[in-house]
C-alpha cells in the first residue's frame, strides 16, 4: 500500500517538474509578446531610436542585428564546415586531434563576456578595427565556430559509409567526395545547425558589448556606398544591435518610455528568434525528404 | 576520350606483359593461364589479427572468378584489397603482392584513386548516390573532366551494358532512390562500367536481392565476361557454380583450393571444400 | 619489389605522380581543412595567451598582490582592491541557480523519458529548444520587470538581489540539465529496467535504485555543465543583482559578480589603468574556471557508465 503511495507521490512530483518548466516558457513568451507587442507598430520598426526622447524606434538596431549576423556566418561557417569536416574524415587519432577537440570544446564553453573581452582587445584595440560591425562579427565568429564545426562533424558522421565507399570505389579522390558526396548529404543537419546558431547570434549581446559598441549613427538608407560613415554598409561603424539596445535601455535608458521601448525590442527580438528556429527545423526536414527521394 | 585512352591503356598492358615475361620467371609456369591479376603471398592484417593468410592464386583474364567460404573466412577482406578499399582501415596492412599489369597494387607508390578507376567495385547493398539517376553515372565522369556530349553517350551505352537501359530510359532524372533493389544494383554496376574497368570486383552484388533480381544480376555478370574480368565473392554456392570459371575456397584466412569451377564442385581435391560445398557447414 | 621491377615501372600510369590532378585535388582538400583546424586551435590559444598576459600584468606592473586581490573585499580601483565579493557572487549565483534547476530538470528529464515518452517528445523537447534560444537580455529584462518587483513586494528588500540572479540563471540553465539529463537516461539500456521492473519493482523504485545510479556520472555531467553556463552568464545577472560592491548578507541582498562588475566597470576605466588592468584578471579568472569545469566535466563524465 505505502509502496504504490510513495510511487503515486513520485509521479506526481516528476509532473509538477515538467509542468514548471512548461509554464515558465508559456508564461515567458505569453509576456513578452503581449507585454511587447502592444508596442510594437510599424513606425517603431522604421525610425530611429532616441536617446531623451518618447517615441523611438528601433529601425537602425534591427539593421545592425542582422548586418552583424550576416557578417558572423560569413566568417564562421566556411571556416566552421571546414572544421568539421576535418574532424569528420582527416582527424587521425592523434595527439593534435585531441589538441583540436579540446579547443573546441574550450571556445564553446567560454563565457561570452570573455569573447567580447577578447574581441575588444585583438579586433578593437590591436587589429585597429574600433567598434565596429566588423570586429563585433569576428568576436561572434570566435563564439559560433565551435557550433558549426560540430553540427557539421555530427552530420557528416552520420552520413551511411556505403556512400562514401560508392565514391572512393570510382576512383574519386576523398576531398571530392567530401564535396559532392558527404557535404551534400549532411547539407540538412548542417543548415539547421546554422540557423540555430543564427538564432544565438541574433540574441548576443555581452560579447557586442566592447566590440560593435554601444552607439549607432542614423543611417542613411539612401547612401549605400560602405565608405560613408553613415551607410548602413559600412562595416566600420559602431552598431547597436537590438540586443545590446534592450541592454543599454534598460540600464542607462533616461527616456520616459523605456519599459515600452525595451518590452518592445524583446518582442520584436524573440519572434526573429523564433522564426530561425522554426524556419530551422522546417527547412531541415523539407530538404532531407527531397533528397532521400521520398517524394 | 575514355576510350581513347582505355585503348591506349591496352596497349602499354600489352606492351609491359611482354616486358615482363623475359623478367619474370614465375610466369612462366602457368603458361596456359593468362592472369590478369597475380596474387602473391598475400596476407592482409587488421592490426595484429590475419584476415587474409599467405593467398597465391591468379584472377584470369575476361573470366569469372569466384570466391567462396563461409562468414569470416577473408573472402571480402581479399576482394577489398584488390582495389584498395581496405585503406579506408586505418589498421589494416598487408604483406605480399598483388601484381596487376606489371606493377605490385600494394606498393606504397600505387595511386589508389588511378588503380578504382581501373578496378571498378560493386558492393553488397545497392548504394546509389542519394541523385537523380543520370547523375549517379555522370558523377565520376564529371570529376574527370569528361565533356558533357560524350556523358550521355556513356550513360546510354553503360545502362545498356548493364542490362537496365529499356527499364528506365524515360527516367533518367528521377531519384535513382526511387528503383527497386535489383535496379539500384545493376545502377551501381553501371555506374562502375562507365569509367571502363579492366576489372570488377563484384562482392555478394545479390545476397541483398530477391531471386528474380538476384538472375538479372546473374546473367549479366555472364554477360560481362566477355569484356571485363569479374572477381565476386559470394556465399551462395548454385551461384558460384553457375556464373563463374574459376572458384576459390577460403577457410579462416586461407586459401584450402583453387581451380576450376566445374572441377571444384564435382571433384574436390580437399576434404574441406567437400564438406562446405555439400553443406556440412557454412 | 626489386631494383629491376622498380626501374622498369617508374612511370606506370598506375604509380602517384607529383602535380597529377587528383593528386592536387586532394592536396587543395587537406590544405584548407588542415588550415581551418589550425585556426580553431590558434583561436583558443590566442584567447588564453592574451588573457592570460593582460590579466597577470596586473600582478607585475602595478604590484597588486595575488592573495590580497582574490581574498579581501573593496573595490575600489586601486592597486588595494580585492574580488572576494564578486567571486563570492558568482559563486553564489551559480550554486544556488543549480539548487534550482537541477531538481527541476532533472526531474523533467525522468517525466519525459520515464513516464510520459510521447508527451515528453512533442511538448517538453520543443519547449527545451525554444528555452534555450530565448537570448540572456530578454532572461534579464524579464527579471527586472516580474521577478524583482515580485521579490521586493512579496520578500521584502528592493528586489534586486541574489535572490533574483539566482531565478533568472535558474531558468536559463534548466533546459541545459533537462536536455543532457534525458539524453543520459535515454541511453540506458531498456533490459536494465526491465530487470528491475520484472522483479516487481514499482516505477518509483526503478527510477530510484536503477536508472538515477545508472545515469548518475552523467547528470552529473548535466549539472556542471549547467553550472557552467551560470558562472558565465553576464548581462541576465548583471540587470537583476544590483551590483553593489560589498558582500551580501543574506540571498535578498544585492550583490555582484565577476561577469556583473567586468559589463559595468570596463566602459568607465582607461586601459592601462589600474582599474582596467584589474578587470583583466577578472576576466583570466572566468577563463580559468572555464578550463576548471572542463576539467571537472573529464573526469565526471570518465566514469561514465552509459
Amino acid at each position: 500500500m505505502s509502496r504504490r503511495i510513495v510511487n503515486n507521490l513520485a509521479t506526481s512530483v516528476f509532473i509538477l517538474c515538467a509542468v514548471i518548466m512548461t509554464a515558465t516558457l508559456v508564461y515567458l513568451l505569453g509576456y513578452i509578446l503581449t507585454n511587447g507587442l502592444s508596442n510594437v507598430d510599424w513606425s517603431f520598426i522604421t525610425s530611429n531610436s532616441s536617446s531623451s526622447m518618447e517615441g523611438g524606434g528601433i529601425k537602425n538596431q534591427l539593421w545592425n542585428s542582422f548586418y552583424i549576423l550576416i557578417v558572423t556566418l560569413i566568417f564562421s561557417v566556411p571556416l566552421g564546415v571546414l572544421g568539421g569536416i576535418y574532424l569528420a574524415e582527416y582527424a587521425k587519432p592523434s595527439k593534435l586531434t585531441n589538441v583540436i577537440r579540446t579547443s573546441v570544446e574550450v571556445l564553446s564553453s567560454l563565457p561570452s563576456i570573455v569573447v567580447g573581452m577578447f574581441g575588444l582587445l585583438v579586433f578593437v584595440q590591436y587589429a585597429g578595427l574600433g567598434y565596429s560591425i566588423i570586429a563585433g562579427a569576428l568576436a561572434l565568429t570566435v563564439f559560433n565556430l565551435p557550433i558549426i564545426v560540430r553540427v557539421t562533424e555530427d552530420s557528416i558522421r552520420s552520413v551511411p559509409k556505403k556512400q562514401k565507399n560508392a565514391s572512393l570505389a570510382l576512383g574519386i579522390t576523398h576531398w571530392h567526395t567530401v564535396k559532392t558526396v558527404l557535404v551534400p548529404a549532411a547539407f540538412p543537419g548542417i543548415l539547421t545547425g546554422i540557423l540555430l546558431s543564427a538564432g544565438r547570434i541574433f540574441g548576443e549581446a555581452a560579447a557586442l558589448l566592447f566590440t560593435a559598441g554601444l552607439s549607432t549613427n542614423n543611417l542613411q538608407f539612401d547612401t549605400w556606398n560602405p565608405f560613408n560613415s553613415d551607410s548602413p554598409l559600412n562595416p566600420f561603424r559602431s552598431a547597436e544591435t537590438l540586443s545590446v539596445h534592450i541592454w543599454k535601455v534598460n540600464s542607462q535608458g533616461i527616456m520616459p518610455d523605456v519599459d515600452e521601448i525595451a518590452s518592445g525590442s524583446a518582442a520584436v527580438l524573440i519572434i526573429f528568434v523564433l522564426v530561425f528556429n522554426v524556419t530551422a527545423r522546417v527547412i531541415g526536414n523539407v530538404i532531407y525528404n527531397k533528397i532521400t527521394g521520398s517524394k | 576520350m575514355l576510350k581513347v585512352q582505355k585503348k591506349h591503356a591496352e596497349k602499354e598492358y600489352g606492351e609491359s606483359q611482354t616486358k615482363e615475361k623475359t623478367l619474370d620467371n614465375s610466369k612462366m609456369n602457368q603458361p596456359e593461364i593468362n592472369s590478369l591479376l597475380d596474387l602473391r603471398n598475400l596476407s592482409v592484417y587488421y592490426g595484429n589479427h590475419q584476415a587474409v593468410k599467405n593467398v597465391s592464386m591468379p584472377i584470369e583474364k575476361n573470366k569469372v572468378t569466384a570466391f567462396i567460404g563461409p562468414s569470416g573466412c577473408g573472402k571480402s577482406t581479399l576482394l577489398r584489397t584488390i582495389n584498395r578499399m581496405n585503406d579506408q582501415i586505418p589498421i589494416a596492412h598487408y604483406d605480399g603482392e598483388i601484381n596487376y599489369d606489371g606493377v605490385n597494387i600494394l606498393n606504397q607508390d600505387i595511386d589508389v584513386v588511378a588503380l578504382r578507376k581501373e578496378v571498378g567495385m560493386v558492393f553488397q547493398e545497392p548504394n546509389p548516390f542519394p541523385k537523380p539517376i543520370r547523375k549517379n553515372i555522370t558523377h565520376a565522369l564529371k570529376f574527370m573532366g569528361m565533356n558533357k556530349l560524350n556523358m550521355n553517350e556513356i550513360v546510354e551505352t553503360s545502362l545498356q551494358q548493364a542490362a537496365l537501359w529499356d527499364e528506365i530510359k524515360d527516367r533518367l532524372d528521377d531519384s535513382a532512390l526511387s528503383l527497386s533493389g535489383g535496379q539500384q544494383q545493376r545502377l551501381c554496376i553501371a555506374r562502375a562500367l562507365a569509367l571502363q574497368p579492366n576489372v570488377l570486383l563484384l562482392d555478394e552484388p545479390t545476397s541483398a536481392l530477391d531471386p528474380i533480381s538476384s538472375a538479372k544480376v546473374e546473367d549479366l555478370v555472364m554477360e560481362l565476361k566477355q569484356h571485363y574480368t569479374i572477381a565476386i565473392v559470394t556465399h551462395n554456392m548454385e551461384q558460384a557454380a553457375r556464373i563463374s570459371d574459376n572458384t576459390a575456397f577460403l577457410y579462416n584466412g586461407d586459401l584450402i583450393e583453387f581451380g576450376n569451377t566445374s572441377d571444384l564442385f564435382t571433384n574436390p581435391k580437399e576434404k574441406r571444400t567437400e564438406d562446405y560445398i555439400s553443406g556440412k557447414f557454412s | 619489389m626489386d631494383n629491376a621491377q622498380k626501374t622498369e615501372t617508374n612511370n606506370h600510369r598506375l604509380l602517384k605522380k607529383n602535380g597529377s590532378s587528383s593528386k592536387r585535388n586532394e592536396s587543395r582538400g587537406k590544405v584548407l581543412v588542415y588550415s581551418s583546424a589550425a585556426i580553431v586551435i590558434i583561436a583558443t590559444l590566442a584567447i588564453t595567451i592574451f588573457l592570460g598576459y593582460k590579466g597577470i600584468r596586473t600582478f607585475f606592473v602595478f604590484d597588486v598582490n595575488v592573495w590580497n586581490f582574490l581574498t579581501t573585499t573593496g573595490w575600489d580601483g586601486t592597486e588595494n582592491s580585492g574580488a572576494f565579493s564578486f567571486i563570492f557572487g558568482s559563486f553564489a549565483v551559480t550554486f544556488l541557480a543549480a539548487l534550482v534547476a537541477a531538481p527541476l530538470g532533472i526531474g523533467s528529464a525522468i517525466f519525459m523519458t520515464e513516464i510520459a515518452k510521447k508527451w515528453g517528445q512533442k511538448v517538453l523537447q520543443p519547449v527545451i529548444e525554444i528555452l534555450v534560444g530565448i537570448p540572456s537580455v530578454v532572461y534579464g529584462l524579464i527579471g527586472v520587470t516580474v521577478i524583482v518587483p515580485l521579490l521586493r513586494d512579496n520578500v521584502g528588500g528592493l528586489g534586486f538581489s541574489l535572490l533574483a540572479g539566482m531565478i533568472v540563471v535558474g531558468v536559463m540553465i534548466l533546459p541545459t540539465i533537462t536536455s543532457i539529463s534525458a539524453d543520459a537516461i535515454k541511453a540506458i539500456p531498456q533490459d536494465i529496467k526491465d530487470a528491475s521492473y520484472g522483479l516487481g519493482a514499482t516505477r518509483w523504485q526503478t527510477i530510484y535504485k536503477v536508472i538515477i545510479p545508472a545515469a548518475l556520472p552523467s547528470l552529473m555531467t548535466a549539472i556542471v555543465l549547467g553550472m557552467a553556463r551560470a558562472f558565465g552568464e553576464a548581462l541576465a545577472v548583471q540587470m537583476v543583482i544590483g551590483n553593489v560592491k560589498g558582500l551580501p548578507e543574506s540571498i535578498i541582498d544585492q550583490a555582484a559578480t565577476l561577469t556583473s562588475i567586468i559589463t559595468l566597470d570596463m566602459p568607465h576605466t582607461t586601459y592601462g589603468s589600474v582599474h582596467n588592468s584589474l578587470l583583466w584578471s577578472l576576466g583570466l579568472f572566468l577563463l580559468i574556471m572555464s578550463y576548471v569545469f572542463i576539467i571537472i566535466i573529464r573526469v565526471v563524465s570518465s566514469r561514465r557508465k552509459v
